[in-house]
């Protein structure tokens, strides 16, 4: 047994007969996620990777007194080192840190899963194969024959259904019987035929010292294939260059000679009904990606999810918000006007209110992306979109993180995860903070409702629709100024529908959802704080004598072109820890509440006109990221340099974007 | 004939790969070889990506990527259009519904049974050049004639 | 039944249009697509259109169902419960159709 190495793994095992490590390795979309939710239940830990912003996910379970902790890690096609996901896997798996390696793969179409098979039994490591989705297998009429699949491929094989639990327990058993024998690595060597067998021994025999973390077969095959990492390290061991068609050639060769074993595996353990019919995914797919009716249809997918996420949700929050005021007041009442309860009160409890009022609609939106993910309509979403998303150097999947956008940044920032290029992942997440957020729209309706009270839908739609495009266009003016390449290629396979489990929807949305919490939350709560200490002291209490005030002064040169007096720029200060502060900063400031628009706009009207009204509220359509955003976006980029980008880039659109309003705004209503 | 030029329904033998490295790599290890058959299931209402199944699974592909995939068509009866990729003789199998399509082959001289010769991607019928739309071509069936 | 339900939906997205804009439209989007089906001459393709449009009917049907059930909570903050429309109504009865649809085309 190896030595403990995690946190987690700390609590020895009562019987101390040990624990065993599990890999579970998988291409996208075979349900790994689900079995890895079967085997661990709730019991899990999403981390990153070292280094890199792909989840790690860990959990543990308990078997036969063996302490069992399953690692999930990143679905990839094959073990090429082509893209992060894949040099993850390949590193953990080749690092020997696993004692075992479970195999998912799917049962109705068995054959990828079975070359990722070949890949790691090339590895000389222990694994198993462990079949899911047996239960859609059988009612589709397929025969699986596990005894032929082990006979020929040499490694154990179970078959599992995560959805009704059957062969689960033979899983674990498994998993503990196999991963204390000894002996059983596969050195189960494929025949590629006289010509590639004799240069696989060529290289062998050049090899002077035995490579390190491969085995040698498996490192000159991959040597000769031309692989990224290893083609690279056999050149510094002293092996000769070797021309691209000649290595392009061999991997080409490797990868049939495989396909054909899994051919002649598959006709042998595997006995379908023959009949055509249009299978039920197939049905789907012919209406939700019908010539006419796909994009009707996805927006009203949409218009559900926001349905969903703004309005089921907001009893919720107005709930929650409720319970808070009451609070502050209760507080309040309780130790009177003073220091401590305006802290209390104002500082603490509507400052972490302001959070937590949100997680309603964070948790509501993560339950309907879950939905869409896990049932697989995402993909298709992707496919239909992926066209218009082109034009702008991004894909289809970089659309549904955008949309998602217009509820929240932060969940926008976060769903990017399922882009697979780093390249538009990044793009995307530096473009996300554009859309519109829920957040803004209460600016929007405070300023519009006073000084446009005719005209305020139009005026709204036109922000909107601003966003958009700056949105659209940031994403071909960031390409143009970082990457001038073509575009990322979309390559996606569309999975079968399923229709979600709720354990799956559960730890999803959870899993997401309780990010929001910890990351979000913390910032929130020191901002509110600083600020509630900025604007008490030194007036205690006084507006016009507080550090705010001086510090609205010292900045409204910055809107010196724009005219802003201090407390339009000092909420516009504010705004930037949540843009919902900028309608609370003003309401304080100016000292009106929101319901009274006759005084607000006497008040108001004394320092803006129309058109300074309207360019202040395209500048706070796109002006920097409130926190909780930037936030996600070093925690998801991991760089200080892209955050600052971010922030720095959006505040010279926000400032030029508005200059440019202000002046033909300007030009326009005088003449 | 290129990949992006099939159309749905009909399944093609993959011949040749010439794509940029990254995207071969991923496609090769998703089991697009040389030799390894492909169905064109469905084109996006746009006209872009295109889903073809490979295996029973459906993978995505732009039109720009599909063009650097050189394959040839599986089985021996294949929409017309298609045919008049390649040169070559061909023979009527089956025509498909539409009365007024129906009677404008007819008027045209195309029946069951009748050869038709593929050059340089012009139609001919007994030696007359005929000009057919898409549509019309997609709805006749042709089996290659070996001449 | 592809002709009934377009009906059917159709009548509820109108009836909710006077409501609720929005909902209205994508109901009707939704009646779209048993309008469609009912010009598929391949059999296979006719229940596809049968089967999802009656999946997502019981979607917003659910939907609407939750809403009014979430809907008792508002007294608390001192708004009045949404009651069931007319609209909602004809919603929620083609959604009991739906299930026998989609249950049935489960089974195929």
């Amino acid at each position: 047994m190896r030595p403990v190495r995690h946190g987690l793994c700390q609590v020895a095992d009562k019987k101390g007969s040990g624990e065993v490590r599990v890999a579970l390795v998988g291409c996208p979309n075979v349900g790994k996620t689900s079995l890895f939710n079967a085997l661990t239940g709730s019991k899990q830990y999403v981390a990153n990777w070292p280094g890199v912003t792909v989840e790690k996910k860990e959990g543990v379970f308990l078997h036969k007194g063996f302490r069992i902790s399953v690692i999930d890690l990143p679905g990839t096609y094959a073990l090429d080192y082509n893209s992060l996901d894949e040099k993850i896997t390949r590193d953990y798996i080749l690092s020997g840190e696993p004692d075992l390696i479970v195999l998912v793969g799917d049962s109705v179409n068995p054959e990828q899963s079975l070359y990722l098979l070949l890949e790691i039994v090339e590895m000389e490591k222990k694994v198993i194969l462990a079949l899911t989705a047996y239960d859609e297998a059988k009612k589709m009429g397929i025969k699986i024959d596990k005894y032929e699949l082990q006979k020929h491929l040499g490694v154990p094989v179970v078959l599992v259904s995560s959805i009704t639990g059957e062969g689960l327990e033979e899983l674990k058993d498994l998993i503990v019987d196999y991963s204390a024998r000894k002996g059983v690595l596969h050195k189960v060597h494929l025949d590629y035929g006289e010509a590639m067998e004799k240069r696989i021994r060529e290289v062998l025999n050049n090899l002077t010292d035995l490579p390190i973390g491969a085995p040698p077969r498996y490192f000159a095959m991959k040597y000769l294939s031309g692989d990224t990492q290893f083609y690279q390290e056999a050149l510094k061991s002293g092996l000769p260059e070797l021309s691209e068609e000649e290595r392009i050639a061999f991997k080409i060769s490797l990868s049939k000679k495989k396909r054909e074993l899994i051919e002649n595996v598959i006709k042998e353990a595997y006995q379908s009904s023959e009949e055509k019919v249009l299978s039920l995914s197939e049905a789907i797919d012919h209406v939700l990606t019908h010539k006419f009716l796909s994009f009707p249809l996805f927006f009203a997918f949409m218009y559900l999810v926001f349905k969903f996420t703004f309005e089921t949700a907001q009893v919720f929050s107005d709930l929650l918000d409720l319970a808070f005021t009451n609070l502050g007041n209760l507080l309040v009442e309780r130790l009177g006007e003073n220091a401590i309860s305006s802290f209390m009160a104002d500082g603490l409890i509507s400052g972490v209110g302001s959070v937590l009022t949100f997680v309603p609609n964070i948790f509501f939106l993560f339950l309907a992306m879950g939905f869409l993910e896990e049932s697989g309509y995402l993909p298709r979403a992707a496919f239909v979109m992926d066209r218009i998303m082109e034009k702008f150097k991004l894909s289809g999947r970089s659309f549904m993180s955008l949309l998602l956008g217009f509820g929240c940044n932060v969940s926008s920032v976060m769903s990017t995860r399922v882009i697979d290029d780093p390249k538009e992942r990044l793009v995307t997440i530096l473009i996300s903070p554009f859309m519109s957020c829920s957040a803004r729209l209460p600016v929007y309706l405070l300023i519009l409702r006073i000084f446009f009270p005719h005209a305020s839908a139009a005026l709204l739609f036109s922000l909107y629709t601003l966003s958009i495009l700056i949105t659209l266009l940031s994403s071909s003016f960031i390409n143009w100024l970082f990457y001038r390449g073509r575009s990322s290629p979309l390559i996606i396979e569309l999975p079968r529908y399923r229709f979600p489990t709720f354990r799956n929807l559960y730890l999803y949305t959870w899993n997401r959802g309780k990010h929001f919490l910890k990351k979000a939350g913390t910032i929130i709560l020191l901002a509110s704080i600083a600020i509630w200490f900025l604007t008490y002291f030194p007036g205690n209490g006084n507006v016009e004598e507080s550090f705010s005030a001086s510090i609205g002064k010292a900045l409204t040169w910055i809107f010196k072109p724009f005219d802003y007096s201090w407390k339009i720029t000092l909420s516009l200060f504010y705004g930037a820890v949540a843009k919902e502060v900028i309608v609370s900063s003003i309401t304080m400031l100016y000292n009106f509440d929101e319901v009274e628009l006759e005084t607000a706009r006497s008040v108001l009207g004394l320092e803006m006109d129309p058109v300074k009204a309207f360019t202040f509220l395209v500048f706070v359509m796109a002006y920097i990221p409130c926190i909780a955003t930037v936030a996600t976006i070093y925690s998801e980029t991991n760089s200080l340099k892209w955050t600052l980008f971010s922030v720095l880039y959006s505040f010279g659109i926000a400032y030029s974007l508005s200059l440019l309003v202000y002046k033909i705004g300007g030009l326009v209503v005088r003449s | 004939m290129k990949l992006f030029q099939v159309t749905p329904g009909v399944r093609v033998k993959v011949l040749r790969m010439d794509l940029p490295g990254d995207v071969q790599n991923k496609l090769v290890g998703m089991g697009l070889i040389p030799g390894a058959i492909v169905e064109v299931v469905k084109i996006a209402p746009l006209g872009d990506p295109i889903v073809f199944s490979l295996n029973g699974r459906n993978i995505t592909l732009r039109k720009k990527e599909a063009e650097g995939i050189e394959v040839e068509p599986v089985d021996e009866v294949m929409p017309l259009y298609l045919a008049m990729f390649e040169d070559g003789e061909y023979e009527v199998v089956e025509m498909f519904e539409g009365k007024r399509f129906l009677e404008k082959v007819k008027k045209l001289g195309i029946f069951s049974g009748e050869r038709l010769t593929v050059k340089n991607g012009t139609l001919y019928l007994k030696g007359r050049p005929i000009l057919l739309g898409k549509g019309e071509a997609l709805k006749i069936l042709v089996r290659g004639v070996k001449g | 039944m592809n002709l009934v339900m377009f009906l059917l939906t159709a009548l509820s997205g109108i009836l909710e249009f006077w409501n609720d804009r929005l909902l209205g439209f994508f109901i009707l989007v939704i009646s779209l697509v048993f309008l469609f089906g009912c010009f598929e001459k391949q059999r296979e393709r006719y229940r596809a259109h049968l089967f999802v449009g009656s999946v997502l009917v019981l979607f917003f049907a659910g939907f609407s169902l939750i809403s009014y059930l979430v809907s008792f909570l508002m007294p608390l903050l001192g708004e009045e419960p949404k009651s069931l429309t007319l609209g909602d109504a004809v919603l929620v009865s083609s959604g009991f159709i739906s299930i026998l649809n989609v249950y049935r085309g489960r089974r195929k």
